[in-house]
C-alpha cells in the first residue's frame, strides 16, 4: 500500500539530501543509498529480523550507546547482542556512564580498541565530538559503523532510519488522510539538533506537495511529553480548527494526545516517530493516527551483518549511509498493522522480555 | 637497617590510595590480558587529562574548607566560548587565550561571593554553576557547536619526549600547583584558611583577598582543563564535563586533602584521579555494563574513603 510512493521518496529524499547536507555537516556526509529489500543483508524487521550472514573467524564487535536510560537504546544493545548469537561473534555492549557524553563515548572507543574490537558500531552523542575516537580507531585499523546520528565524515557505513525520509513519509501519509485539507501543528525537536532538523526537513519537503494543508503553527517541544502538552494546550487556545499535529517524536505527539483529549477534542490525526510501547498502545486506542518504526533493534542487527560480512572477506557495502528501516519495508504504524505490531515484531518486546 | 627503616617510613607515609591502586591495577591485569598495555596506560593518561587539572584546581578549595562546585560549568563555558568566538571570527588560539580570562573572571566572581558575601562556598557554588551552564546551553541554543581546526587534533596527537602533549599540560600545572602550595605565601594561607583562619585574621593577612586569590586560580586552572576538553571532543559542548565537579572533590579527598586540617596537596591527588579513572577504564576493558559501572566506581570510591580514614585514625593513635 505504502509502496505506490517509493519512487517519489526515494528521489526526494536523493534530493532534498543534497540540498540540506551542506549547511548541517558541511557536505562531506553522504547521501542515503536506498538497497532493494531483497539485497539487504537481514530479512525482516524488529524482532523477527534474521540473516543468513555467519562469522567466519572470531570477531569482537563493540557498540557504544548514548545511554542506558532510553529504552530505544537498550533495544538497540539487545540487538547487537542477538546478532552476535546468531552470527557467531563476541558483542561487547557499552554506554556513557554519564547518559549522552560523547567524551566518555571516545575513552570507550579508545578502551575497545585496547580490547581487539574488530569492529566498532557507534550511536554518536555528537557528530563532531566523536570525531577522535573514529580517528583513533581508523588508524588502528577498525571499521567503525554509526547508526542514527552519523561522525561529522563518512565512515566505513551509516545506518539506521533516514530522518529526513521519516518525517517525508509520516507528514505525506498525514496529509494523504487528511485528503490534503486542513489545518496542522508541528512540534518540532530540540533547536540545533541535527536529526530534528532533518526531520522537519522530511515533513515541510513533503507538505510542500498538499497546497492545502496549512501549518499554523510550528514550534518545539524538545522530543518532550510533557512540552509537547503544554505547547498544545497553548497553541489549542489560538487554534481551534486543528486537523492534523505531527509530534517530531513519539513523546511529544503523545503529550499532544493528552493535550487533546484534555480539551476533549476528536477527530484530530496526530502522528509521531519511534513506535515506541505507549505510542503502539495510543495507536491502538484510536488516541493516535500513526507512528513510524524506527527499529532500534533491527537497525543494530542490520550494522553488525554489514561489519561481519566486511570481516568475512572485505565485502563493502553498497554506500556509506545504507537507511534502515525506510520506506520500503512499509515502518509506519496504524490502525490497520498495530496488532501484529506489538504481538508479533515489535522493537521493544525485545527489552521488555 | 636504616635504609630499610626509610623505604618503611616513606611507604607509611605514602597515602593509602596508592595501595588500593595497585591492587585494583593487579586485579584488572588477572581479570583481562588486554589490560596490562603500554597503550592501555598513555590512554588512561591522556583520558584523565582534564580531571586532573580540575583536581589540582579542586585540591587548593578543598584546602581553604570549601568545595567548587563550579569547575564543570567552567570547562562547559569555555569550549562553548573558544568554539562561539572562533565562529564570530576570532583566531582560535586568541579565542582559547580569552575563554581562559572568562575562566579565571568567573573563579573572582564566586571568590568574591563566597570571601566578601561570607556565601558557604558549596551553595555560593552551586549557583555559580547553574548561571554558567545555562549561558553555555543559552549560546549553543541546547546542541554542541563546532569549528573546523586542526589545531585539535595537533595538542593530542602531538608529543614531547615521548609525553603526549595533554600529559605535558598536566605536569606543567602540577609543577604549578605545587610550588604555589608549597613555595609561596599564598601556599600558606591557603593551608591556613582551612585549619585556622582565625590566626591568620590575627596574623594580620588581609583573608578575603588570599580566598578571592585561590578561586581565581581555581578558575585558571579550570580554563586550562576547558581547553584540554575542548581539543579532545573538538567542539564547544555545553554539557561535557558535568560530574567532574563531584569527581574533582572526590579525587582530591582520596589523595589526603582535607577541609579542615590544611593538610594534604595536589600530589595524592593526582592518586586520587588515577583511581577513578583505572576504576573506570578496567571496567570497561573487562566488560562491565554501564548500568553496574557507576554503581561499582561509587563504591570503589567510596570503600576508598572509608579505608583511609580508618588508616589515618589508626595513625594518629
Amino acid at each position: 500500500m505504502k509502496a505506490r510512493n517509493l519512487g517519489k521518496v526515494f528521489l526526494a529524499t536523493v534530493l532534498a539530501g543534497a540540498m540540506m547536507a551542506a549547511p548541517v555537516m558541511a557536505g562531506e556526509l553522504s547521501k542515503a543509498t536506498e538497497v532493494p529489500v531483497e539485497e539487504l543483508p537481514v530479512t525482516g524487521i524488529g524482532t523477527t529480523v534474521a540473516t543468513e550472514v555467519k562469522a567466519d573467524g572470531e570477531y569482537k564487535i563493540g557498540y557504544i550507546a548514548k545511554n542506558t536510560t532510553n529504552p530505544y537504546m537498550v533495544a538497540q544493545a539487545a540487538g547487537v547482542e542477538k546478532a552476535g548469537e546468531d552470527m557467531g561473534f563476541e558483542a561487547i555492549t557499552q554506554a556513557p556512564s554519564t547518559p549522552d557524553s560523547v567524551e566518555e563515548q571516545v575513552q570507550l572507543m579508545e578502551n575497545m580498541i585496547q580490547q581487539g574490537c574488530n569492529a566498532i558500531i557507534v550511536h554518536c552523542a555528537d557528530s563532531n565530538g566523536i570525531m577522535p575516537g573514529v580517528r583513533a580507531a581508523e588508524e588502528a585499523g577498525i571499521i567503525v559503523l554509526t547508526i542514527g546520528t552519523p561522525a561529522s565524515q563518512d565512515t566505513f557505513l551509516r545506518t539506521g532510519v533516514d530522518y529526513y525520509e521519516t518525517g517525508y513519509t509520516v507528514a505525506k501519509d498525514i496529509a494523504e488522510a487528511l485528503n490534503g485539507e486542513g489545518q496542522m501543528i508541528i512540534l518540532e525537536g530540540p533547536p540545533g539538533a541535527a536529526n530534528a532538523i532533518e526531520r522537519l526537513n522530511g515533513i515541510n519537503d513533503a507538505l510542500a506537495d498538499y497546497p492545502g494543508i496549512e501549518v499554523v503553527a510550528s514550534q518545539t517541544a524538545n522530543f518532550k511529553r510533557t512540552e509537547g502538552m503544554s505547547v498544545t494546550e497553548n497553541l489549542l487556545q489560538k487554534y481551534t480548527d486543528v486537523d492534523a499535529i505531527i509530534g517530531a517524536n513519539d513523546e511529544s505527539a503523545l503529550g499532544a494526545v493528552q493535550a487533546l483529549k484534555a480539551a476533549g477534542i476528536e477527530g484530530v490525526l496526530v502522528g509521531g516517530f519511534d513506535g515506541s510501547v505507549d505510542a503502539s498502545n495510543a495507536v491502538k486506542s484510536g488516541d493516535m493516527f500513526e507512528t513510524y518504526n524506527t527499529d532500534p533493534y533491527g537497525s543494530g542487527y542490520i550494522a553488525c551483518a554489514y561489519a561481519v560480512m566486511y570481516l568475512n572477506d572485505g565485502t563493502e557495502p553498497a554506500g556509506k549511509f545504507i537507511p534502515f528501516p525506510s520506506a520500503q519495508v512499509e515502518p509506519l504504524i496504524t490502525a490497520d498493522n498495530v496488532d501484529t505490531y506489538i504481538n508479533e515484531f515489535a522493537w521493544f518486546n525485545a527489552v521488555q522480555e | 637497617m636504616m635504609s630499610e627503616n626509610k623505604v618503611l617510613n616513606a611507604l607509611k607515609k605514602m597515602p593509602p590510595v596508592v595501595f588500593m591502586l595497585i591492587a585494583l591495577i593487579i586485579l584488572f591485569s588477572v581479570l583481562n590480558p588486554n589490560y596490562f598495555a603500554v597503550n592501555n596506560f598513555r590512554n588512561v593518561f591522556i583520558q584523565c587529562a582534564p580531571l586532573m587539572v580540575l583536581g589540582f584546581a579542586q585540591t587548593l578549595v578543598v584546602l581553604t574548607g570549601g568545595t567548587n562546585l563550579s569547575m564543570n560549568a567552567v570547562v562547559n563555558i569555555v569550549t562553548v566560548l573558544a568554539v562561539f568566538m572562533a565562529l564570530k571570527g576570532v583566531p582560535l588560539v586568541l579565542a582559547m587565550v580569552i575563554a581562559v580570562v572568562a575562566a579565571v573572571g568567573i573563579g573572582i566572581f564566586t571568590g568574591v561571593l563566597i570571601a566578601k558575601g561570607h556565601m558557604p562556598a558549596f551553595i555560593a557554588t552551586y549557583g555559580v554553576q547553574n548561571v554558567f551552564n545555562a549561558l553555555a546551553l543559552t549560546i549553543t541554543g541546547g546542541a554542541s557547536i563546532y569549528y573546523n581546526s586542526d589545531l585539535y587534533h595537533k595538542v593530542y596527537s602531538s608529543s614531547l619526549l615521548f609525553i603526549p602533549a595533554p600529559v605535558c599540560v598536566v605536569i606543567v600545572m602540577f609543577i604549578f600547583t605545587w610550588i604555589l602550595l608549597n613555595k609561596s605565601k599564598l601556599g600558606m594561607q591557603i593551608r591556613a584558611l582551612g585549619g585556622n583562619r582565625e590566626a591568620l585574621k590575627l596574623a594580620g593577612v588581609n583573608v578575603v583577598r588570599s580566598e578571592i586569590t585561590v578561586y581565581a586560580v581555581a578558575g585558571f586552572l579550570g580554563g586550562i582543563a576547558g581547553l584540554l576538553t575542548l581539543c579532545r571532543v573538538e567542539s564547544g559542548q555545553p554539557i561535557v564535563a558535568n560530574g567532574w565537579e563531584f569527581q574533582s572533590v572526590a579525587a582530591a579527598i582520596l589523595g589526603g586533602s582535607s577541609f579542615k586540617e590544611g593538610k594534604g596537596g595536589v600530589t595524592g591527588t593526582i592518586f586520587g584521579v588515577l583511581l577513578i579513572q583505572i576504576a573506570q577504564n578496567g571496567l570497561n576493558v573487562i566488560g562491565v555494563q554501564a548500568i553496574y559501572q557507576s554503581v561499582l566506581v561509587g563504591s570503589i570510591v567510596l570503600a576508598a574513603i572509608i579505608i583511609d580514614a580508618v588508616v589515618r585514625m589508626r595513625r594518629r593513635d
